[in-house]
């Protein structure tokens, strides 16, 4: 099965990611705006059991129902777990050691996104989710 | 002058950015990328003395010789990035500003290492 391997910056935090992600999604809500400091993020969405951190990341909760994990020490943004998809974790694309692999191939909260940001992924074409 | 505020998601760090930046640009950089978490980073770059931090100072990591970048320890913001390269110089993200539509990228750097669906689209100097 393929694995993709991921971590923060400073190499404290490692995960290990099974099989194909379920999607990669563009986000441009400004809680995520806020969270990488990016104009939008992207998340490669998996099972939250195909996913195994070697050591645990710090958790913020920053709205009900949403958690994000973080390096404490480094402050990379690692990943995304909502209630409303309890068995999905989201791992920011920038976290993944070789974030290449992936293509975005949908989108969430496009009315809130920067007008340049949206323009820049137009052509990508994405499919609205969530 | 103008004042811009940010700061993190949690509220623990504040700052204010006074007057006009001297650039906005996107990073495509693997260092970013990975700090970020995001595809491409963006930066509103001023000097020092423009950038007033209030609240909790932000947790800073070394990431490489002569380089910081700034983080909200509780919340994992990132916040901003200093380096010698551009000495006097603080350069904060977009995303962490009140109203991030203040400011465009103007142009990119490291566009060797975009992200290969990026590398077109992104707005360009």
């Amino acid at each position: 099965m393929t694995k993709f391997t991921g971590g923060c910056l400073c190499g404290g935090v490692r995960f290990v990611a099974d099989g194909a992600p379920r999607r990669v999604g563009v986000c441009h809500c400004a809680s995520c705006r806020k969270a990488t400091g990016g104009a939008f993020s992207v998340y490669v969405d998996f099972v939250r059991d195909a996913v195994v951190f070697d050591r645990a990341p710090a958790v913020f909760r920053s709205s009900r129902g949403v958690e994000r994990l973080f390096c404490a020490n480094c402050g990379a943004a690692l990943a995304y777990r909502g209630d409303g998809s309890a068995d999905e974790i989201n791992l920011h694309l920038g976290a993944f050691d070789a974030p290449a692999a992936f293509a975005p191939n949908a989108v969430s909260f496009e009315a809130d996104g920067l007008t340049w940001a949206r323009a820049a992924l137009a052509a990508l074409h994405l499919e609205n989710y969530g | 002058m103008t004042e811009h505020h940010g700061g993190c998601l949690c509220g623990a760090t504040r700052f204010t950015f006074i007057g006009a930046p001297k650039f906005v640009g996107n990073c495509h950089c693997a260092s970013c990328r990975r700090w970020s978490g995001a595809a491409m980073s963006t930066f509103v770059g001023g000097r020092d003395d423009q950038v007033a931090w209030s609240g909790a100072a932000p947790a800073v990591y070394a990431s490489s010789p002569g380089v910081e970048r700034r983080h909200c320890p509780t919340c994992g913001t990132a916040l901003a990035y200093r380096g010698e390269g551009w000495p006097g110089e603080t350069h904060l993200m977009l995303g962490a500003f009140d109203d991030p539509t203040a400011f465009e990228p103007a142009g990119d750097a490291f566009s060797g290492e975009a992200l290969p669906w990026l590398a077109p689209g992104a707005k360009r100097a």
